[in-house]
Order: structure tokens, then sequence, then C-alpha cells
């Protein structure tokens, strides 16, 4: 069973001078336990497909089906809350808060108590390999790699089953590259997840076990 | 819900110090420029309150070429009106009549002794009250009640071989007039009347003595002297002082309405107390000075509210600019984007309500305000800045999240 079915969309966005469709028709499905990568040129419409299934943004056109519910029915805040995080290239984690508090953010949003936001924050930390020291400190700290581990503790932290990553071996060096892809990889294999790498490096695609490529807002497999 | 709300901007707050004092600044330094020019306002508002005091505005009834303002024929139901508008205060009122000393009145003489009924001693420049010896128990109030007593002369009390606390016997008469209020050296007599003499005076002034009455009595006893003998009473001067200048211009048609004119002086000499003087020049010139700086302060108030307003937008969009990624990060994580604009409204409130307590607190050094005042200027400093800073907030808050996450360093 698909949690997430992407059916005949399309996006399209309206500049000044253009209209661009920058998703057209795509289709396709995710299920839980795999992982996928969706690949494609810069301007292909990768970005704005992860956008759409982050649900940042409604399809101009056709439907996103979260577990059979339509996206445009959902509450789209609670569904990034409770269902699907994202991790993005640059981690994105907040500047002046500390590694903990960057990955209890979420579960105190989710009205978790901040001594439990805290405990659980720690093992979420550890669980991606990072030592105990690193939770005081400040992104600006860290490495990029630690950084994007943080990031990644920080999407678990949301309790939900979906992980999407917009290039999140970008900023990395190949060796913390691949130790995130081996994050992510156990994350659907072993723990269920179903996540969704967009990716331009076919080093990253590879170790998925379904590619969708992304052409002209167009998807193929 | 409530508590993490709380902590976030807590948080905020802590991290972003810097900025956070800076709001805290901008805030604390518009209440106090709009406290002090707010004191400025009220300061000039009580100036102008308080200019009668400072610069009192008196008028004079006078005869209609204004040459005469003593021995007038003023009609007393003219006083009395202009009692009545309770538009003035300290009003001085003399009424002139002759005295023949009992004892000494042939039915065919002409009285001889002036006899003057006054309501303070004021309304004579002769001599002050401190030149009055009272009997025991006496003072200068007892002119404004109604006792059948007086002061008299010094050397008519010598003359007469009287002393203070003895009664006085006279035949009291009342000028005639012609109709156009020339004194015609007739006189009505009003009858027999017993004063106790309860104080005299003594004049350095030899010139004026002549002129100066030797018998001085309450005004309302001599007014009701006059009723009893059904004679009609007149004033024979009248001077007051506005209670409320601001008015003048009321006053003036009040007593318009009561048949006062202004002074003509090609209308000729006569008795008739018809006409008023004021003097009121410096006070109008001082009014009409504090009056436009006034207007001009206040017509200058609604738009430093609409400057406080764009100083507010301003202020806040330049500072929660450079903060776009975090918003775009909470929205990522699943804050709604209303949720978003509550977090850093009411991160801004804290520090502009904050920034105004401080604000409040330098100006109690400074300025010298009502606490009503003060507190109707920091909600409207508040209202404008927060106005702005809602407008900023909202721009700020209109943004695709993915645009902004996906960019790389």
């Amino acid at each position: 069973m698909s949690i997430l079915a992407v059916n005949e969309v399309s996006y399209t966005y309206k500049s000044k001078y253009q209209t661009v469709e920058a998703v057209s028709n795509v289709s396709c499905t995710f299920e839980a336990g795999k992982m996928y990568a969706i690949v494609g040129h810069s301007g292909s419409g990768k970005s704005t497909l992860l956008s759409l299934l982050a649900g940042l943004d409604l399809p101009t056109k056709g439907e996103i089906y979260v577990e059979d519910q339509p996206m445009s029915k959902l509450d789209r805040d609670r569904y990034r809350r409770e269902t699907a995080s994202v991790v993005y290239q640059s981690f994105n984690l907040f500047p002046l808060l500390t590694a903990l508090e960057n990955v209890a953010y979420p579960m105190e949003l989710r009205g978790i108590a901040a001594k439990e936001a805290r405990k659980t924050g720690k093992e979420l930390i550890a669980s991606v390999g990072l030592e105990e020291r690193i939770c005081n400190q400040l992104p600006l700290m860290m490495s990029g790699g630690q950084q994007q581990r943080v990031a990644v503790a920080r999407a678990l932290a949301s309790g939900g089953k979906i992980l999407l990553a917009d290039e999140p071996t970008g900023n990395l060096d190949t060796v913390n590259g691949e130790i995130v892809v081996e994050i992510l990889k156990s994350l659907s294999h072993e723990r269920g997840y179903t996540v969704i790498i967009i990716t331009h490096d076919m080093g990253v695609a590879e170790q998925a076990d379904i590619v969708y490529t992304m052409k002209d807002g167009k998807i193929t497999v | 819900m409530l508590m993490f709300v709380f902590n976030t901007i807590r948080k905020n707050i802590v991290s972003h110090r810097k900025k956070s004092i800076l709001s805290l600044l901008i805030s604390a330094m518009i209440v106090l420029f709009l406290l002090l020019y707010m004191e400025n306002i009220e300061g000039n508002e009580n100036q102008l309150m308080k200019l009668g005091e400072t610069i009192p505005v008196t008028a004079r009834i006078c005869n209609i070429d204004g040459s005469q303002e003593v021995g007038l024929q003023i009609e007393f139901e003219k006083l009395q009106q202009i009692q009545e508008t309770g538009l003035v205060t300290d009003e001085v009122y003399t009424i002139q009549s002759y005295v023949n000393l009992a004892a000494e009145d042939p039915q065919s003489q002409r009285p001889i002794i002036q006899f003057i009924g006054c309501n303070t001693l004021s309304a004579f420049t002769a001599f002050s009250a401190e030149d009055v010896t009272y009997l025991e128990g006496y003072d200068e109030s007892f002119f404004t009640g109604e006792e059948a007593a007086c002061i008299v002369r010094e050397t008519f009390l010598e003359k007469n071989n009287l002393k203070l606390g003895d009664e006085l016997n006279l035949v009291v008469y009342a000028p005639e007039y012609d109709t156009s209020g020339g004194q015609m050296f007739q006189y009505e007599k009003l009858g027999p009347v017993k004063l106790k003499i309860v104080g005299s005076y003594y004049t350095r002034f030899r010139m004026a003595s002549d002129e100066l009455p030797d018998v001085i009595s309450p005004l309302d006893y001599v007014v009701s002297a006059y009723e009893d003998a059904g004679i009609d009473c007149y004033g024979n001067s009248g001077r007051f002082t506005l209670q409320d200048p601001l008015k003048i211009n009321e006053f003036k048609s009040k007593m318009q309405e009561i048949g006062f004119k202004s002074v003509n002086v090609q209308e000729g000499f006569k008795r008739l107390g018809e006409a008023m003087t004021m003097n009121d020049e410096t006070f109008i010139l001082s009014a009409t000075q504090l009056t436009e700086s006034l207007n001009l302060l206040k017509s200058f108030a609604p738009l430093i509210f609409v400057i406080v307003a764009a100083i507010g937008f301003i202020a806040s969009y330049l500072l929660m600019q450079s903060r776009r990624n975090e918003f775009a990060i909470m929205r990522s994580l699943g804050t709604s984007k209303m949720g978003c604009f509550r977090i850093i409204f009411l991160e801004s409130l804290i520090l502009v309500l904050s920034g105004s307590f401080l604000g409040a607190v330098i100006s109690a050094f400074v300025v010298n305000l009502k606490v009503t005042t003060m507190g109707l200027i920091l909600a409207a400093f508040i209202i404008f800045y927060m106005l702005g800073t809602t407008i900023a907030l909202l721009l700020l808050n209109r943004f695709s999240v993915m645009a902004i996450l996906s960019k790389t360093d």
C-alpha cells in the first residue's frame, strides 16, 4: 500500500513576465520502508515536487494522497508536524539554538513537555551517531556533516514516517555524504520510513530502491 | 501550546539580544519624545488656562466719552446683571450719597458731607487698608456685610468730637440727576440713619483729601437704605476682574446685552455710566501667541502618530528581515502561518511594551504629566507602533518556504 500517491499533479507558477509549469501531469507512488531518489537537472521541477510532497504548496491540478487522504483536505501544517519532515541541503537549523534545542523544537511544537522533548532529543542525536557533547553546541560550532545529522535527528523528532530530503549531501564531503545516506537508508529499511531524496548525485541515487527521473516537469521511472 | 509559544518568544528575545535591545531602545526613545511633546502641549494649555491669573483682565465702567470712571450715574440694576453673569470676580462698586449730621440738618440746607457705600476699600486710591484703624472685633470684611456701621475720616472724628464705638446720627440724601445723567445739585432725602463708628481712616494725600468721603459704609447697607426709602439707587463707580479671561468674547457680548457701549469720545461728556473700558490688550496678545503655538503643536500630533506607525513598520521590517530564514524553518517544521505570525507579533509586542515602560520610567524624571495623559500617550504609541509592526510582519510572513530553505550557502 502506498503511503504517498501523486495523481496527475501539475504545478504552475506565474511570475511577472511568464507562466511556468514546473511540474506537469506527474503521477507516482511512494511506499513505506523504501528509499526513493528523484533525479534531474536544475530546473527539472524536482524541488517543486518535493515542496508539494511536503505540503508547502498545493498542486494547481491533480491531487496528492497521504494514506489515501487527499492532501488538499488535510491540515498541511499538522501534516508537517506529525507525518512528514524535510531535510535540506543547507541544513537549516535554527542558528541561535543548540543542537538539542533544535531537535526538541518539533516535539515541543507538538505539545510534548520540554523535559521529555530534551530526553528524546538526546536519544535521537545519539541515534544518528553524534556524541552527547554536540547537544549543547550551536550549529556554527559544528561541521557540515554534524549539522546535517542533527537536521536528520530533528526530522525524526516529528514522529512521522515520511522523510523528504532536498539534496541532503550537496553541502557535504564524500565521507559525510556517505554517512548521511547510510542513515537515511537504514531509516527506510530498518525503521520503515518512506525516504524521498531529491538529488542530482547519481552516486546517491544508486543507493535508492526506486529512482524517478524528472525532465521538464515530467517524471519517468 | 501556550507554554511553547512563551518559551519560543523568550528564547527568541534572548538569542537575538542585540536586536531585542535595539527594538526596546527605539520604543523607549519614541515614548520619551512623545511624552515630551505632550508635556509641551499640556504646558501650553496650562499656561493658557492660568494666563488670567498672570495677566488679569479688568474692566471699568465709565461714561460714554471715557473721561470719567467715578462720580458716575450707573443704573444699579446693571451692576446686579453683571454679577449675575457669573463671569466676573473681585467686583468693586461704590454708591455716592450725601449726609448731614442729624443735629445740624435744617431742611433747606444742602448736604455737605460725602457718604459712600462700598464693598471693599480697594475702591479708594488715596488711602489703603493699612491706613484704617478699627474698633476691636472689626476689620475690612465688615464692608461685605450689611451692618449699620461706618468708618469715618480722622479729621471728621476730631472735628465732631467723636470716638470709635460712638453712634453717628445722620440724615441721608441721594443726589438727583437729569435725564442725560447730569447731576442737578438737587438732593432727595432718604431719611435719618444711625451708624456705629467702627473705624477711622487717615490719608496722607492732602491734595485729594477734599474729594474723599467723610463717612464710608458697607455697600449693601446703603443699598437697603435706598430700598427702604423707595428711591432709585445708582452706582458711583464699578470695576471688576474677569473670572475666566478666555471667555472674554462671551463677556463682551453679555455686556452689550446688558446695555454697555464702547467708549466714543465724539459723544461728548455725560455722567451716565453706560460704557466700559477693558484692560485686555496684553492678555489677548499673549493668549493669541499661546493659542497659535498650541494649535501648531496639536495639528502636528496626528502626523506624529503616522510617523510612529512608519517607524514601527521600518524598524520591525529591518530588524526582522534577516530572520526570514528562521520563520521559514518554523513553517517547514509545521508551525502554521498564523502561529508563526503570532510568535513574532507577540515577541515584538513584548519588546514594545518593555520599551514603552522604560521610556515612561525615564520620562518620569524629565517630564511632568498627568498619569491619565501619560497612559493615553502610551496606549496611542503602542497601537500606532504595533500597527506599523503588524504590516511589516504580515509582509515578512509572506514567502515561499522552499524558495528560502532550498537556497544553498
